[in-house]
């Protein structure tokens, strides 16, 4: 896996997110998840602009879905990740792992 | 409707399937029309034509009915479709710089955090924020007009 397709603090955030809302990761509750998780307000602007990259890169796909009246009946697009991105979001999780190991107890005291 | 007349509908009514008791007691005429297939239809057909006009008339007020439900629905639905709120500026502008695969999520999803916000906040503030989120995707759309030139800002923004 190239340096590449290592993805971004902001990206993995949004994976994550997905995989927690499973069947329900559209705009509305994914803005939620990650400004509460993030603990900061998030931009649809930002989140579509980082899910099309992501889709792009083939991490997560997406599909039109239902529509309600509370959106004036326009549909919504949901988004799942796929095995690409797992592996991605994993090689992160790795990295990280190895920046932090051996580092003294301590340290950021 | 003479009482002649009502003797006879009660008994046709019954669709002419008399006893012989019954038939016995029967005038000289009643029996004549009873026995004449014809007048015996005509009698027993206006009774159908009583019931099937009654029957007509609870249909169409059914009918009418149904039909005034489903109006009233339709418009109940419209009324929430177009719910006032939305600040139709910004949604033009945003519907001009989003590409043509999230024309319909994007502006989705503004409409439900608008009427979310608005139950917490308030409308005024709601449409504030609708303007900002706005504002940012265009200054997003804007920022990769910049990077990438016209052309590629144009192919991005019709792509499916």
């Amino acid at each position: 896996m190239g340096k590449r397709d290592i993805p971004g603090a902001f990206e993995q955030a949004m994976l994550v997110a997905i995989m927690r809302l499973r069947d329900n990761a559209y705009g509305v509750p994914l803005r939620r998840e990650l400004s509460e998780r993030l603990g900061r307000d998030v931009s649809y602007g930002a989140i579509y602009t980082t899910l099309e990259r992501m889709e792009q890169k083939g991490f997560v796909s997406s599909r039109e879905g239902g529509a309600t009246d509370q959106r004036g009946g326009r549909a919504k697009r949901y988004y799942k990740v796929e095995a690409p991105g797992r592996m991605a979001l994993a090689a992160a999780h790795e990295a990280t792992a190895k920046l932090w190991d051996g580092l003294p107890d301590g340290a950021l005291a | 409707m003479s009482g002649w007349d009502k003797e006879m509908k009660g008994i046709f009514d019954r669709r002419g399937r008399l006893s012989d008791k019954e038939f016995s007691r029967l005038s000289r005429q009643q029996r004549w029309i009873y026995r004449t297939p014809v007048l015996k239809s005509i009698f027993i057909a206006n009774a159908f034509a009583m019931a099937t006009l009654l029957l007509g008339i609870g249909s169409l007020a059914r009918a009418i009915a149904i039909a005034a439900g489903n109006l009233a629905r339709r418009l109940e639905a419209r009324a929430a479709r177009v719910r006032p709120g939305v600040p139709r500026l910004a949604e033009t502008i945003l519907l001009l710089v989003l590409p043509r695969r999230l024309r319909r999520s994007v502006p989705g999803d503004l409409q439900e955090q608008l009427f979310e916000d608005s139950d917490r906040w308030g409308l005024g503030r709601a449409r504030m924020l609708y303007w900002q989120e706005v504002a940012r995707y265009v200054l997003k759309a804007m920022g990769s007009f910049l990077r990438y030139g016209i052309v590629a800002w144009l192919l991005h923004r019709t792509s499916v």
